[in-house]
């Protein structure tokens, strides 16, 4: 029999791309699936059941949005900053979106009553979000511009991220006087979709679709920019937009998990660098498989936080909690690897 | 012609002027080599023909005003191959040569027919098509030279420039790597070479420029700008039977 042609260099990553995407989808269904069906109550009253999968749906819905949005920002800082530890919780974007939230909900009622009339009251949080995680990516840009090296960078996000949490910390203080107020601070910092609605559904869907296209749009330029400024710039490459860009997307996505699910922490750094093994590292890639990963992780962490009462009599942990378990290590790892190894 | 054609140009880095109204003309078909002392402008001027550094004065090529393009129409024209890249990232080496097909794309769609074709012959001219399905970082120096070429020559572009290529490869891979940009120059393309080692000046350059403090010191055939006269004036050395020794002080530990 006469050889086979080699196959195109292109035609491996595919193929590979295409058996992930249809893994992940199976397992973000299963798991969807799993979200809806388990929990703390029984689905067997008929005179509840529709209730609980509302708000089973609504919940799961939230945590597959806020784990998108998560992860596609994770792989724009990672591939913007030419760094495999760059993600927005590492980097201070979390906090600062969960500082503009939270003072967006201590200052409610005046913020709602500055906001024009064709805007939603419910858009104050996201708002408040957005222009925290932006203002957090332009202080760090400030911060950072003259360091070098990735622990340079990842030195000044800590700095501006413990700067931030402390300031949103100072806010969940002032607000502990109104018990209702205080609660609701709490919880947004520890993160969280339990109790989120059909409208917050609706206000996180096109904000996180809007990202997600608009990142996989960048995926390309981004390719070459890890190719370093000048490079990506002698192959034709509109540095300043796309880092400006790039930025604005962050800041978007960041904002929208945040305002549906709280400070979850480390999402972004978890799945691009679980996928990279499997879909490669271009971005155009990686960021469909992310969404579709973030998506599956974060309900699978909220599943975990609702089945945890199951196993320990007490209450349900906070999202965050759940997500800071399981990237803390990976962190940490990462961390330590890449002291050996070249990313 | 299609010749690279740099006339008057000034290049000020902050408050340093690092190239002062400096002139040559690169002829396609031929290779240009660039050499001189550290710190004497050398990458610079290419980094100035690439767009990298705001500069005063004239880069034309085939006649064509390149200060007037962007960056996706001078990529097109324009190739640059450089001594050691930044690239540290597990993207395969076919990946890392489509960059060269990015001033060609349009956002949204995948590779083309023709970009395929000019991906396939820039692996093959540059001897790297068994790498293609290799992680890039998974590489060494020489290997992802060769893939910096192929991503070059996928660009399609007339005018090639390289900024010390063989500083890093050894004595094979230089020469090697040398034979190839001769292939290219003899093919027609422009080719701009920034040299150190000034055997492989000799051995490769059709043309040679010396640069001295911002400034062309002498241009000509490498004989020529390889005497005497011009190399104790920008390195202090001058020709001792089959090397060089010291003279001058223009070298400065």
């Amino acid at each position: 029999m006469a050889d086979r042609p080699p196959r195109p260099s292109w035609a491996t990553p595919m193929r590979r791309f295409t058996v992930t995407i249809v893994v992940l989808v199976s397992a973000g269904l299963a798991l969807a699936a799993a979200s809806l069906l388990v929990g703390g109550a029984s689905l067997a009253d008929e005179r509840t059941r529709a209730v609980l999968i509302e708000l089973r749906a609504n919940r799961t819905a939230c945590a597959a949005l806020a784990g998108a949005a998560l992860a596609v920002a994770g792989c724009l800082m990672q591939g913007l900053f030419r760094n495999p530890l760059a993600s927005p919780s590492v980097l201070g974007t979390t906090a600062g979106a969960a500082l503009g939230g939270q003072a967006v909900l201590l200052a409610h009622g005046a913020v709602a009553a500055a906001l024009p009339a064709w805007l939603l009251p419910e858009m104050a949080l996201p708002l408040g979000c957005m222009l925290g995680a932006g203002a957090s990516l332009a202080l760090l840009l400030a911060i950072s511009g003259r360091a070098t090296g990735p622990i340079a960078l990842l030195l000044a996000g800590f700095v501006l991220g413990s700067l931030l949490t402390s300031v949103g910390a100072c806010l969940t203080a002032l607000a502990q006087d109104a018990w209702e107020l205080g609660r609701a601070m709490v919880r947004f910092t520890l993160g969280g979709v339990d109790g989120k609605g059909g409208r917050h559904v609706l206000l996180a869907l096109p904000l996180v679709c809007a990202g997600a296209i608009a990142a996989w749009g960048w995926g390309r330029p981004l390719d070459l920019l890890l190719a370093g400024e000048d490079e990506a710039r002698a192959l034709g490459v509109d540095v300043r937009a796309t880092r400006l860009w790039t930025l604005v997307w962050v800041a978007v996505l960041v904002a929208a998990a945040t305002a549906i699910g709280g400070g979850v922490p480390f999402v972004g750094l978890v799945v691009p660098h679980a996928l990279r093994p499997f879909v490669g590292h271009a971005h155009r890639r990686l960021i469909p498989a992310a969404v579709l990963a973030g998506a599956a992780f974060l309900i699978a962490c909220d599943l975990a936080a609702r089945l945890a009462p199951l196993a320990t009599g007490g209450g349900e942990l906070p999202l965050g909690v759940v997500t800071g378990l399981v990237g803390a290590p990976v962190f940490l790892a990462l961390l330590v690897r890449s002291r050996r190894e070249a990313w | 012609m299609k010749d690279l054609v740099i006339s008057d140009l000034t290049v000020a880095l902050g408050p340093r002027t690092v190239l002062h109204g400096v002139g040559l003309t690169a002829r396609a078909g031929a290779v240009t080599a660039l050499i001189g002392p550290n710190g004497a402008g050398k990458s610079t001027l290419l980094r100035a023909v690439l767009g990298l550094v705001p500069s005063r004065g004239g880069i034309a090529l085939a006649g064509d005003d390149l200060r007037a393009r962007d960056a996706r129409a001078r990529a097109r024209r324009v190739a640059y191959v450089p001594q050691r890249t930044a690239l540290d990232s597990g993207l395969s080496v076919a990946e890392v040569v489509a960059h060269g097909r990015y001033a060609h794309r349009g956002a949204l769609g995948g590779l083309s027919r023709a970009d395929r074709a000019a991906i396939d012959a820039a692996l093959s001219a540059s001897d790297a098509g068994a790498l293609a399905g290799r992680a890039f970082d998974r590489l060494s120096v020489g290997e992802q030279q060769r893939v910096l070429l192929a991503r070059a020559l996928a660009t399609g572009a007339e005018a090639i420039l390289f900024d010390e290529p063989t500083s890093a490869l050894d004595i094979g891979h230089a020469l090697a790597f040398l034979a190839t940009m001769r292939r290219l120059a003899d093919a027609g393309r422009v080719v701009v070479v920034v040299l150190h080692q000034l055997d492989e000046v000799r051995r490769a350059a059709d043309h040679a420029v010396l640069l001295h403090d911002g400034r062309v010191l002498a241009s000509g055939a490498p004989t020529q700008v390889l005497a005497a006269g011009p190399l104790r004036t920008a390195y202090g050395v001058e020709p001792d039977g089959g090397g060089y020794r010291l003279v001058g002080s223009a070298v400065r530990p």
